[in-house]
């Protein structure tokens, strides 16, 4: 009833940049980017949407460029959510098993999780995802999967990403207007860690940070599961923000200095004398910038970025489970980035690219693009599932991470 | 020279028994036998250790065990939390020490159990007494590794909280020094001599009678109840070039980091000490120039001389960064600028116009992003009052001018104002880091 091959889409409506993805599944589940679509975005801040009608057009240019260069008509997406908005929580589902000395089935297995994915959902919030993390068997804890045990008790452990339903009627509407179906809405740190990730790594215990321009999302994965993932909704406009309100100048012009390729956030000894011209025109004359001055701006506020994201990824264990830190999204381009994040997070550093699929090389080498391409790899397996599915397990909620990727 | 300005500074200076200098740690009584060596004169020096066998090393003949009960005088193996365990339990020897003291000055290096975990209990104590209290911490070499930093870290965070003023030294700023590979000796020595000298410098500056005087309550003023960060060096040339020498001895002076603490510094205190052969143009240009260096920051001079430094010209600096002076609103009137008025009203104006729309209440915003606004010395009451009025218009609106101390919490939000806030622990972060953190913009 399927073919083959699958067409997968996936779209990421950023801060700044609308970026589409188009990739084709193999018959085994193998993904090959066929082509990626991006345009400037203007209707978005902080990850959400502020101005719809801008946001329309820079979508339709960039799925317009992604379906050209894939060669492919896209009538639906898996679509990349983010914002402030978001909330994630471990979340336990018990599951008396009535009769004792039966041994536990799917079933039950579905029952259990969707119990826990239904715990503290605030009142206008809803699921958008619910990730197994591991099940415990009346006193026999860290199964990854129970099937067959026999018990009177099960617990699930799941990791329930909630966001307000609001947000995600907008951007679900938008996109209906536009013919264009959302599969599903996923959370943009989970895409870009799908991305970057290997099983190898997400095994041995690994933290992702997708540096946004609006966000900076998230994960800890730890044994093949995702322990745990959030969203803060600070990026690189508010590193560009710092620099504007320190010199008193334009965004724009700020985000050009940010760009500067003599500014680095870690140096050595930064040379007090050290200066930037800053071009003048007929409106404002130039000026020279001290280096070692806007050093000092960006660092600040990327140090206390990191430091919040320590703090929130410490009581999760992430810091004893942790080998190692990928950095994505275009924030992983900044220089000297690694190094503050080694400093913070006392943690090895390498800067994420897709892992595992085939394609263009400058699509899957540029961190930027992990989100838009890991929304396909979502998808892949979410379709995967569902064809399984139709096989007659309720496979809906199934495990689909660590284990099955 | 003027007598009554001498007499009065004399009167102001603590005698003997009210500079209490309290080594607490080995890195303390470390610094302490140094002071000792170079001839600590007036001052009463205490060394505190939880480690029996070190505190027999000491030489310092007035020295006390604390914390016996709970370490058994073995000391604290590095855990801050047993520092503070075994200051609290001797929490009466400490009190004992620093009751009738007028100034305490704590050494320790942080990163040690000892010195980190006791230093702020006895800084609380120092306090509550009455004293001010001055805590001359170092921080540890890089080599030490992250525990031993973030342990300092946290350490001073609570020695902050406790303490008037915190002197930070950088032990890693010291092996930048040597230009050749220096001895692990040569390095630990020349990183408490520094140490001490900052110390016995700052105190001279204090006990000598000047020309232009620098008081007990001049650094008081500056300190009291600050909660400040602040940096210390002392340098000592001769010669032909000695002012010279000075200044690029300073700018190239490990504690401040290569210049770059006076860069941020609120308040810069001056003490430069001469022979009788301190020359006028040679002070004028040594103040110039160490108010070029922070040029935002509010200059305290001084000027002493004293016939046995003939020869030689020592030039001591305190840098004082961030907190905000908890002295009563009425001395300390934030809409005053604090030297040079003309230009400080220039700035208010410009200010003043950038903000109009952010702040409703058309407020002064005296000195740019510099937190600390204290009272300028020169001015009287009336005086200020009309200075005040003229920078705000009517002399009505005064009381609001006194919020400006608080204009950080206006900040542009620029690209964010539409937005939702991002709030965490307590703070808008889409507020840009160097406003919130007070790095000056000067």
């Amino acid at each position: 009833m399927f073919d083959a091959t699958q067409i997968i889409v996936g779209l990421e409506i950023g801060t700044s940049k609308i970026c589409a993805a188009v990739a084709e599944a193999g018959a085994q589940g193998e993904l090959t980017i066929l082509g990626l679509g991006q345009c400037k975005s203007r209707g978005v801040r902080k990850g959400e949407l502020i101005d719809v009608t801008k946001a329309a057009e820079d979508i339709r240019t960039a799925l317009v460029a992604a379906e050209e260069m894939a060669n492919v008509e896209i009538n639906s997406v898996f679509l990349g959510v983010s914002g402030n908005h978001i909330r994630s929580v471990n979340s336990r589902g018990i599951l008396p098993i009535a009769t004792a000395h039966r041994p536990i089935t799917a079933l039950d297995i579905e029952d259990a999780v969707a119990r826990a994915r239904q715990l503290n959902c605030p009142a206008g919030y809803e699921v958008i995802d619910s990730i197994r993390q591991d099940f415990r068997v009346d006193d026999q804890p860290g199964i990854p999967n129970p099937v067959g045990f026999v018990g009177g008790l099960l617990e699930a452990s799941v990791h329930v990403i909630q966001a307000k339903t609001s947000r995600i009627e907008t951007a679900k509407t938008l996109l209906a207007d536009m013919q264009l179906t959302v599969v599903k809405p996923v959370f943009t740190g989970l895409a870009s860690a799908l991305a970057v990730l290997t099983p190898e790594q997400k095994e041995e215990g690994v933290i992702v940070i997708d540096l946004g321009a609006g966000v900076t999302n998230y994960a800890y994965f730890q044994g093949s599961v995702l322990r745990h993932s959030g969203v803060l909704a600070v990026g690189g406009d508010h590193v560009t923000n710092d620099l504007a309100c320190a010199l008193k100048i334009p965004l724009e012009e700020a985000e050009t200095i940010k760009l500067h390729p003599e500014l680095s956030l870690e140096s050595g000894a930064p040379a007090k004398t050290q200066t930037i011209e800053l071009p003048g025109d007929q409106l404002r004359s130039g000026r020279t910038l001290s280096v070692e001055k806007l050093q000092r701006i960006l660092s600040l506020r990327v140090e206390e970025l990191l430091e919040i994201v320590a703090q929130d990824l410490a009581p999760s264990g992430a810091f004893g489970g942790a080998r190692e830190v990928v950095l994505c999204g275009g924030g992983a381009r900044a220089k000297g980035i690694e190094k503050t994040v080694q400093r913070i997070l006392q943690l090895p550093v390498t800067i994420g690219c897709s892992q595992l699929f085939s394609g263009p090389a400058d699509v899957l080498g540029n961190p930027e693009f992990a989100c838009a391409i890991g929304l396909t790899r979502y998808g892949s397996m979410k379709l995967k599932r569902r064809q399984r599915g139709s096989g007659g397990l309720r496979a809906t909620f199934a495990n689909f991470f660590g284990r099955s990727a | 020279m003027n007598p009554s300005i001498e007499s009065a500074s004399l009167e102001s200076a603590p005698t003997t028994a009210e500079l209490l200098v309290l080594g607490i740690g080995d890195a303390g009584c470390a610094v302490l036998e140094r002071l000792q060596a170079s001839g600590a004169e007036s001052m009463r020096l205490v060394a505190l250790n939880t480690d029996t066998v070190a505190l027999k090393r000491c030489s310092i003949p007035d020295k006390h065990l604390i914390g016996k009960a709970l370490t058994r005088g073995l000391g604290c193996g590095g855990d801050s939390s047993q520092g503070s365990a075994a200051a609290e339990c001797d929490l009466e020897v400490i009190r004992t020490l620093v009751t009738d003291a007028k100034m305490v000055c704590i050494l320790a290096g942080l990163a040690g159990g000892t010195g980190g975990g006791a230093s702020p209990v006895a800084a609380r104590l120092a306090r509550q007494a009455g004293a001010l209290v001055l805590a001359f911490a170092v921080l540890p070499f890089d080599f030490e590794g992250f525990r031993r930093r973030s342990q300092a870290d946290e350490a001073l965070q609570s020695l902050r909280r406790e303490a008037d003023a915190v002197v930070c030294i950088p032990n890693q700023g010291i092996a930048g020094l040597f230009a050749e590979k220096p001895l692990f000796t040569e390095v630990y020595a020349t990183a408490n001599s520094l140490f001490a000298d900052g110390v016995s410098g700052i105190w001279k500056a204090i006990r000598r009678p000047g020309m232009v005087p620098l008081g007990f309550a001049d650094i008081e003023r500056l300190l009291r109840g600050r909660n400040a960060e602040s940096t210390l060096a002392t340098v000592e040339t001769r010669g032909e070039n000695r002012t010279r020498d000075a200044i690029e001895r300073l700018k190239a002076h490990p504690f401040l980091q290569a210049g770059l603490a006076l860069d941020d510094a609120d308040a810069l205190l001056v003490s430069i000490a001469g022979g009788t052969d301190l020359r006028f143009d040679e002070v004028e240009w040594l103040h110039s120039q160490c108010q070029r260096l922070c040029e935002s920051a509010q200059l305290v001079p001084g000027t002493a001389v004293d016939d046995s430094l003939t020869g030689r010209i020592q030039v001591t600096v305190v840098a004082v960064r961030g907190g905000a002076p908890s002295g009563n609103d009425a001395h300390s009137d934030p809409s005053l600028p604090q030297n040079g008025s003309k230009e400080g009203a220039g700035h208010t104006r410009e200010s003043g116009l950038h903000f109009e729309t952010m702040l409703p209440e058309g407020s002064v915003k005296t000195r740019g992003d510099s937190g600390f606004l204290a009272e300028p010395p020169a001015l009287s009451d009336d005086q200020k009052r009309r200075l005040a009025e003229r920078q705000l218009g009517t002399g009505s609106k005064r009381k609001k001018a006194v919020q400006t101390l608080f204009n950080f919490d206006v900040v542009a939000l620029g690209r964010f104002a539409q937005t939702e806030a991002t709030l965490r622990n307590g703070e808008n972060l889409d507020e840009p880091t160097w406003a919130r953190r007070r790095m000056s913009m000067n």
